[in-house]
């Protein structure tokens, strides 16, 4: 993420101070989203006198579009899976619709055998909606609710094993990454970014600059850049295949969407605003467009409690 | 991990099991009457060249309903990295620019007042004017005798918005008629 200059609050607030309308939803999930930030900060330390690491980046097998997490057996991960549960399940015990299920999410993830939260772990980073559906089905969950739940707890976990890495985004070096899912987990991105120019501003010839496009991935946290020609799930290329929605006057938000896979990713333009967002908040921020999405019959890169109408 | 395209879609797919505002209890009417309310516009991306110099730099267009809405420097690409020169940056305006003079005007000898003509006169009085100019005037040899087939008495002034193909075309057209003056700005 470029250094947010607000944080998650500030930039819940300045999202309701442009649309009260998001307001009820922007409040209700602040806690949690702050609350996961916390939990992954507290897992670090935790992970690393575990001496569980992020694996080496491998130039070569970016190139060929295997992320770090590939072939990483979350084995090591149960406890700190549990820790995080611990932090956050108090968060969600507020949420009404999850009430019913706070006895079986407590067993699962507090109680529950070691074996069982990594095997959901790896079946995220697989991918396998089969195999998360019958962990939540033999522990007496609507596979909804686990994954509901998970995509916060796991959250937690990643984003601490992406943030005890030695080297910052070794995959945007030499264009080394060049998927449009996580160089980390392999998820696909819940927001993306514009930068904003690096070029020098005493050089009086050069206009202009930045716009390169950033994706961020909600499950881990982490950041990659991407090409803006490209569609990052059909991955087809060129002129007449990205195509921008936006509000006319917005602050720099629109969503980018392929016209061949009708797959779309909101999008902020950080030159067009003062102020650098939080993203993981910005994103259900951008509520509002993902409704004009749907009603375009576009489909979002990664759907989220707020994208599925 | 077997990472293949599919298994990535799959990944998308497999979060559509999570639960919605909806289903969380959320009431999203107001949203909804929200969003419906607000003025999109879109447009499409374009990957295009700069016409200005030799430089090439590479500009992401916008084009809305056939019209060019937006142009910008392509960050993705490694010589202008999303950068434009003054020229590239004003490149919007070889197109939509307003003060472009979007039909001829002609100011007779003495006269202050500009006059609207059509375009069939105003060629045929280049033609006719350039024609006899040059036939007045053309140099076939020069005070030692040496062939030279110049034209001096006609100057060439383009427009800093002449891109490279015009450029290519006006200069090839004057150095036929033996014209060497000539300047525009089509360089970095």
């Amino acid at each position: 993420m470029p250094s947010p200059s607000l944080d998650i609050d500030q930039t819940i607030s300045a999202i309701i101070r442009r649309r009260p309308v998001l307001e009820p939803v922007l409040k209700s999930f602040a806690p949690l989203l702050k609350a996961r930030d916390e939990a992954a900060s507290g897992l670090v330390p935790v992970l690393g006198a575990a001496s569980v690491r992020l694996p080496k980046f491998d130039r070569q097998k970016a190139r060929a579009g295997i992320p770090l997490l590939a072939d990483f057996p979350g084995r090591g991960l149960g406890e700190a899976i549990r820790m995080a549960a611990e932090k956050l399940l108090p968060l969600f015990a507020e949420q009404a619709a999850l009430q019913p299920h706070l006895a079986a999410l407590e067993k699962f993830f507090l109680a529950a055998a070691e074996d069982d939260r990594e095997a959901l772990l790896e079946a995220m980073l697989v991918g396998s909606a089969e195999s998360q559906a019958k962990i939540a089905e033999k522990n007496g969950l609507p596979p909804a609710v686990l994954n509901y739940v998970a995509e916060f707890v796991i959250s937690a976990v990643l984003r601490a094993l992406a943030a005890a890495t030695d080297e910052a985004n070794p995959w945007d070096e030499e264009a080394a990454w060049r998927q449009g899912y996580c160089p980390v987990c392999g998820s696909f991105p819940s927001i993306a970014w514009l930068d904003r120019p690096k070029a020098d501003k005493k050089n009086a010839f050069l206009a202009g600059g930045g716009g390169k496009k950033h994706y961020h991935c909600q499950l881990c946290g982490s950041n990659w850049a991407f090409r803006r020609s490209a569609c990052p799930a059909c991955e087809k290329e060129g002129s007449e295949t990205m195509e921008i929605l936006r509000e006319t006057d917005s602050h720099g938000e629109r969503i980018d969407w392929c016209a061949h896979c009708r797959t779309y990713c909101p999008t902020i333009d950080l030159r067009e605003v003062f102020d650098t967002p939080n993203m993981d908040a910005m994103a259900p921020g951008m509520m509002h467009l993902d409704i004009v999405a749907s009603r375009n019959r576009l489909q979002p890169l990664k759907y989220s409690f707020w994208n599925m109408f | 991990m077997n990472c293949n395209r599919r298994d990535f879609l799959k990944l998308a797919g497999a979060s559509a099991v999570c639960l919605t505002l909806g289903q969380l209890g959320f009431n999203l009417d107001e949203a909804f009457a929200y969003a419906g309310k607000l003025k999109i516009e879109g447009a499409k991306e374009f990957i295009s060249i700069c016409p200005f110099c030799a430089v090439c730099c590479q500009v992401i267009a916008y084009v809305k309903d056939g019209r060019l809405v937006s142009v910008e420097g392509d960050p993705d690409f490694p010589v202008n990295q999303g950068s434009l020169c003054a020229k590239g940056a004003g490149l919007m305006g070889m197109y939509t620019g307003k003060p472009r003079l979007m039909k001829p005007l002609y100011r007779a000898p003495y006269s202050d007042k500009w006059e609207e003509k059509d375009w069939d006169w105003t060629l045929d009085q280049i033609a006719r004017r350039i024609k006899d100019d040059r036939d007045k005037n053309f140099v076939a040899r020069n005070a030692d005798g040496k062939t030279v087939n110049r034209l001096e008495n006609i100057f060439m002034m383009g427009t800093s918005h002449a891109s490279n193909e015009e450029c290519a075309l006006m200069h090839q057209a004057l150095r036929s008629l033996g014209i060497v003056y000539m300047d525009h700005q089509a360089r970095t």
